[in-house]
């Protein structure tokens, strides 16, 4: 009894920081069910997850803001918590191991508290998008028109209803990175979390409403995210 | 373009993409060069309900253990998915390397339910492959099916070129050596199905003509040449710990209807339920031990790092050392919250202590199938399941706190009238009793009702009966919405027009195939899902077949009619179903083999040597 107690004292919470790729293969794969492929993973990792208390354990995970369905990612977040020590090699070889082909945990390491993963509010994006020659000017000419203006009214389609929100503040910056045969690599740093939600697929289609040739989207990529305080920037790994 | 491309381009535009990935982990992907056999399992039903099945599972894994065979997956594809497909002339494709099913040298539908007919000729179109099995040439797969629907094959007869009747894990080997013999030969199509009508378990619908008598009757089977079986015979797995049990399973990434690890611990049920179709048709019963089942668990949840692990069988309690097999699997699986869930739990044999054990990890609802409201009707159908019975194990599962009952029932089996249908109703205010008496109030209670309709099965005592009408259905479940009445109470029930089809299917002949195109034609799919059953397209393509429904559903059978499934060999000897047929006719019960003397159903000489678990020779 006494023992039992003890250990149970001695139980001591690990959490890790995991940084991750969502590639193309599983560009698809809904939030929701992204969770469940990482908890299975840790499973067939063998990884020593902690649970959570209460009728119906689940496991201690907690992910960064959700993708948009379609977008690949190279800077995605997950904090695990274990319930044994474990080393940061070994959980980043055993879980890539067990990932299916697709997601790559990059870079991990022991976190605290101090930075929540919801505190995160600013992604950034590269859409690749085909474009018409000629039309350079004009997309830089829509740009800074969108970045200048003080007020973007949008309709969002939430599951009950439709409202129309503002999204001029939610905007941080857009620019051309690359322009190249009828290929454009645009870069679009926008807000996410709890001060609002702009996708990239948003902003192109504003791009498209002042454009006289639609532009398509071929690809697009979460580059980063990070904490935006003014000019400040936090990084959370 | 390839098609791999079309669909990355689609995929964005479609609702669940997830549907058609075909990268799951544990999928198999192969390099094509060095496969001789290809082969498409298809599921003709969503992605989500196909991949719940355990039968494809085991042929996928299964096929693909051998190096120069390649099985892939297809499933139905939704409507908006189909309409892109059908706009842009993708045709059907399988999962894994997203090839065309013309490409392959067999297709394969599992046929789990007569609804799913209309999707099976939907894919083919979609697949451009001709409906009929006369139209096709080497340009195309051999289309073949098998599964619980293909104990009566008649109405899919002429879409199919061969049906594999029984367990297909050892068949479907002797198949494919038997086709790349017959690849190398470069003979017609014929000549391979002649060939495979020689193996046991095989029936080949074309070797046959069919006489029919001027009443619309069957006279009888004529085999079109020397050598071709009488009857085809089932096949049969002896040994269910020797037989190949896949452990790396595909793990979707989205939700599907069974999502968790599936270990079957038996196969067969001598309940000898009189409706049931499971119960005769997978006789007999043969159990994996304990030892295989640990191993298997273990395994199985290392490769797939699933949650949660199913118990499959037919009737869960029933397997002979359930006791043991769940305390050796929770004691493995507690410190990782693995859940053990036990679907299928009879009543008669439900123990608290499992429930209890299980509940430990995991909680889960409790199912109930009386199946009939009084004992009169639990008599003829063969339930041995008491009022009593029923009452002691709610109130033990009320005490241990549980709050959520199912319970299940049929309407319209033989001899059902206001009293049994009352019964039904006095039978759930009985359980909110119950939990009245322990908890002082209904707090919380909630008790699900659910009626589906008695369809008539073939290789039943009650294969030769009638449903009842479609008005006659309605009416039932009108007095049972009244009599269920309360807050406590959800009554769900089947809708009456899917069950008056699924009477016409289960039972039909080969003159049904004619309906089923011109049904397709007029755009029927997903019967069995709400927003798409129509059934004023069917009864037109009734009429536009010169069928009439009423001829397969409302028509009581003579004994010594020729059945559209005679041609198939069970294992169950009519006389048996027929013995079965009286006694319940007469109210009287028919005790369990494996516990009460051997009835002779047949089983025993299905195979050479004979075995089943029955406890004495009569």
């Amino acid at each position: 009894m006494l023992a039992e107690l003890k250990r149970s004292w001695m139980v001591v919470f690990v959490k890790v920081r995991m940084k991750f790729e969502k590639g193309d293969e599983v560009k698809y794969i809904s939030h929701l069910d992204m969770m469940r492929t990482f908890e299975r993973s840790l499973r067939r990792a063998k990884l020593p997850i902690a649970f959570t208390k209460g009728f119906n354990p689940r496991p201690k995970l907690t992910f960064s803001q959700a993708l948009p369905v379609g977008v690949t990612s190279s800077s995605e977040f997950v904090d695990v918590e274990f319930n044994e020590k474990v080393e940061i090699d070994d959980v980043i070889c055993r879980l890539n191991k067990y990932l299916p082909r697709g997601f790559l945990v990059k870079y991990a390491d022991f976190c605290n508290n101090d930075f929540p993963l919801h505190m995160l509010n600013c992604a950034k994006y590269i859409a690749k998008i085909a474009i018409n020659k000629n039309s350079q000017i004009d997309i830089e000419k829509v740009i800074s028109n969108i970045l200048a203006r003080k007020q973007i009214i949008i309709e969002k389609q939430s599951k009950s209803r439709k409202r129309l929100i503002d999204i001029a503040p939610l905007i941080y910056d857009i620019y051309i990175k690359e322009f190249k045969d009828e290929i454009c690599l645009l870069c679009l740093e926008l807000s996410i979390g709890q001060d609002g939600n702009v996708t990239p697929e948003m902003l192109i289609s504003i791009l498209n409403e002042n454009l006289e040739r639609n532009v398509s989207i071929l690809l697009i990529n979460r580059e980063e995210m990070y904490l935006r305080e003014g000019e400040k920037i936090t990084y959370p790994l | 373009m390839k098609i791999s491309q079309i669909v990355d381009e689609i995929l964005p535009r479609v609702s669940k993409p997830t549907r058609y990935l075909g990268n799951e982990y544990n999928s198999i992907h192969k390099d094509l060069t060095n496969i001789k056999t290809r082969i498409a399992l298809a599921f003709p039903d969503l992605y989500e309900v196909g991949m719940s099945h355990l039968g494809i599972k085991i042929l996928y894994h299964l096929l693909n253990k051998y190096d120069d065979i390649y099985a892939e997956r297809v499933f139905a594809p939704w409507v908006d998915f189909e309409e892109i497909m059908r706009e842009r002339q993708i045709p059907l494709f399988s999962l894994e390397s997203r090839t065309p099913l013309t490409s392959f040298d067999f297709l394969g539908f599992t046929l789990q339910y007569e609804m799913s007919y209309t999707n099976i000729i939907n894919m083919l179109d979609l697949a451009d492959i001709p409906l009929y099995s006369k139209e096709r040439t080497s340009e195309h797969p051999f289309v073949i099916a098998g599964g619980p629907c293909a104990f009566n094959p008649e109405p899919l007869a002429e879409m199919v070129d061969f049906f594999v009747i029984g367990e297909a894990e050892e068949v479907i080997l002797e198949i494919i050596e038997s086709y790349k013999k017959f690849k190398k030969t470069g003979k017609e199509r014929q000549a391979f199905l002649e060939e495979v009508s020689g193996i046991p378990g095989i029936y080949v619908p074309q070797m046959y003509d069919v006489v029919f008598n001027d009443d619309g009757t069957i006279n009888r089977y004529i085999p079109q040449k020397p050598g071709i079986p009488q009857k085809v015979k089932k096949r049969v797995i002896r040994d269910m710990d020797q037989v190949y049990y896949p452990t790396d399973f595909v793990v979707p990434y989205m939700n599907i209807v069974h999502d968790r690890a599936m270990l079957e611990i038996f196969r067969g049920c001598t309940h000898g339920c009189r409706f049931c179709q499971a119960g005769m048709i997978y006789r007999p019963v043969r159990e994996k031990s304990v030892n295989r089942l640990y191993e298997l668990a273990k395994e199985i949840i290392a490769s797939t790092g699933y949650d949660e692990i199913s118990l499959t069988s037919l009737s869960t309690s029933d397997y002979s050392d359930l006791k043991n097999l769940i305390k050796i699997l929770t004691e493995e699986f507690e410190t990782n919250k693995i859940g053990i869930s036990l679907p299928s739990l009879r009543i008669d044999a439900f123990s608290l202590e499992l429930a209890n054990k299980v509940q430990e990890i995991r909680k889960t609802g409790l199912t109930f199938a009386p199946e009939a409201g009084t004992q009169r009707l639990r008599d003829v159908i063969n339930k041995g399941v008491t009022r009593e019975d029923l009452l002691l194990s709610v109130s033990k599962a009320f005490r241990c706190g549980w709050n959520s009952v199912k319970l299940y029932f049929m309407i319209g089996l033989p001899s059902e009238n206001q009293e049994d249908l009352e019964g039904i109703a006095s039978l759930a205010h009985d359980v909110i009793d119950v939990y009245k008496k322990i908890n002082g109030n209904t707090r919380g209670l909630k008790v699900t009702v659910s009626t589906s309709t008695f369809v008539p099965k073939p290789f039943t005592p009650f294969q030769w009966e009638c449903q009842i009408s479609l008005d006659e259905i309605k009416n039932r479940q009108k007095i049972l919405k009244k009599l269920l009445k309360n807050r406590n109470i959800t009554y769900n029930w089947h809708e009456a027009k899917l069950s008056f089809l699924e009477a016409v299917f289960s039972r039909g002949d080969r003159r049904l195939g004619k309906v089923l195109e011109i049904a397709h034609k007029k755009g029927c799919k997903f019967d069995g899902w709400n927003e798409f059953f129509c059934f004023e397209k069917w009864l037109e393509a009734f009429k536009e077949a010169g069928v009439s429904p009423e001829f397969y559903i409302y028509r009581r059978r003579s004994l010594n009619e020729v059945l559209p499934w005679d041609i198939i060999d069970a294992g169950i000897d009519k006389q048996f179903l027929i013995r079965e047929l009286k006694k319940a006719k007469k109210g009287i019960v028919t005790p369990d083999c494996r516990v009460n003397n051997c009835h002779a159903c047949g089983i025993k000489k299905i195979v050479d040597g004979g075995f089943c678990e029955s406890k004495n020779e009569i």
